[in-house]
């Protein structure tokens, strides 16, 4: 009877002390990985950011081939990886302000808002094609500090991999964007349609 | 059958899950923190920095990465099932126990006992390496809640789809509840067969048999309700139909074993 008791403790003490170890483990990764704060832009509001700023004016979600229509560019050629997904586009109206001189080490916003580099918006991020045909006058024109510019924020998704419930919300009103400020990277701020 | 359960749980056959349940999710564990750090080095070249949802441990698991040893996992699920306790029938029929234990508790009550816990054991053995896979990549990669903007998403147009978003940890508790069910159902159709046969390997690799084969004869509108498809997070699943699935095969077993027992004289 005595073993028996002795056997039930060592095996609870085991079990507390593999809890403990990996109530460590787990903080300690959460320690060591910098914050992600995400500021949500919603539909009229106004951020300043370092070198832009940024108000949003309108989001609208279409099927990419209607979205082709509207502006004129059905050469835009764009394949799902799988033929069965359906393509569709949200396009978010903008108004960018520039606040800054262009440099060379310019920062990852800019390239974030213009395309030029592929974000972790929805599954295939920001086209850079789709924004460059759609904001053909903004990215030709030479942007100057203080002015406002009319852009076009197109992210592409495949309505395969979303909920139903998720595009009624993005239909709706209350569609919004979301930077992403990373820490980890130096201030990278990323774009996000939720 | 608080007897019965203690003897499935702390059988050899869970050690040995147990055994390939961490193997298994050691060397998962491996290749995936590789593939991230070649992954990170890349788009730190590239693009300044790793997406960091791409580090969110809830689409990064052994069940649902899509890595070879996940595939292995899918595979091997109905065998880990029935290695704890489903093959304990056939031998105590074949060692002629079985003949004392219907004396002392009856035949229909003990046979009761032995559908409840290789139910429970073969549950928890075939949800245990996601189970120790899912708390252990917790320990490599800090909580990043799922977002759409990942792209990852499980069981999309689904009601129980949409917590995966909103509460990750709700949808995977239910998803692991309905594995446990669904393991359970596979360890008990190694009793069922252990019911009819006294030869213990034919009883362990039979509910892998079975869904190979149905898999295989299925079309794909049809494999979709197949137990082992249920299993995969990423499809469509429906938990009706999971919950109808398990209900009728406890009950058809039952009545199977049932049948076949109550007259029976020879063992």
């Amino acid at each position: 009877m005595k073993a028996c008791t002795n056997k039930k403790i060592i095996i609870v003490i085991i079990c507390f002390i593999a809890v403990v170890l990996y109530a460590v483990a787990v903080y300690r990764v959460n320690k060591n990985t910098p914050v992600v704060e995400y500021k949500t832009i919603e539909k009229g509001d106004e951020v300043t950011y370092k070198n832009y700023t940024i108000k949003v004016i309108d989001s609208k979600v279409y099927d990419l081939s209607e979205l082709k229509k509207i502006y004129g560019i059905e050469d835009y050629e764009y394949k799902a990886p799988l033929e069965d997904e359906h393509v569709k586009c949200i396009l978010t109206h903008m108004v960018i302000t520039k606040n800054y001189e262009w440099t060379n080490d310019m920062d990852y916003e800019y390239s974030a808002i213009n395309g030029e580099v592929s974000t972790s918006t929805w599954s295939n991020g920001i086209e850079g094609d789709l924004f460059y045909l759609i904001n053909s006058d903004y990215t030709a024109s030479e942007d100057k500090v203080g002015e406002s510019y009319d852009v076009m924020v197109p992210v592409l998704a495949l309505d395969i991999h979303y909920p139903e419930k998720m595009w009624n919300d993005l239909l709706g009103v209350p569609t919004y964007i979301v930077y992403e400020y990373n820490k980890e990277f130096g201030g990278i701020p990323r774009l996000m349609i939720n | 059958m608080k007897n019965q359960i203690k003897r499935a749980i702390f059988s050899k056959g869970m050690l040995i899950v147990l055994f390939i349940s961490i193997v298994l999710n050691a060397l998962f564990i491996k290749y995936i923190i590789g593939r991230y750090n070649e992954l990170n080095a890349t788009m730190i070249k590239n693009d300044g920095g790793i997406r960091p949802l791409d580090r969110s441990p809830f689409n990064c698991f052994i069940l649902i990465n899509p890595t070879v040893y996940g595939t292995y996992y899918h595979y091997i699920i109905p065998l880990l099932c029935a290695l704890p306790f489903a093959a304990s029938y056939s031998i105590e029929r074949k060692k002629g126990y079985v003949k004392n234990e219907f004396i002392r508790q009856g035949k229909i009550n003990y046979i009761v006992k032995k559908i409840v816990a290789t139910f429970i054991s073969g549950g928890i053995a075939g949800s245990m390496p996601a189970v120790i896979s899912f708390l252990w990549i917790f320990t490599y990669r800090p909580y990043i809640a799922p977002t759409p903007a990942s792209g990852e998403v499980a069981g999309s147009n689904t009601t129980i789809g949409m917590l995966y978003f909103t509460h990750p940890f709700v949808y995977y508790g239910l998803f692991f509840i309905s594995m446990f069910a669904i393991c359970g159902c596979f360890a008990l159709i190694a009793l069922l067969i252990s019911d009819f046969t006294v030869n213990v390997l034919t009883v362990l690799i039979s509910p892998m048999f079975i869904d190979v084969v149905l898999s295989a004869v299925l079309s794909n509108d049809k494999t979709k309700y197949l137990m082992s498809s249920m299993l995969e997070l990423r499809r469509e699943h429906n938990y009706v139909a999971t919950f109808f699935v398990v209900i009728s095969c406890i009950s058809f077993i039952s009545i199977v074993m049932y049948i076949h027992n109550k007259n029976r004289d020879c063992y």
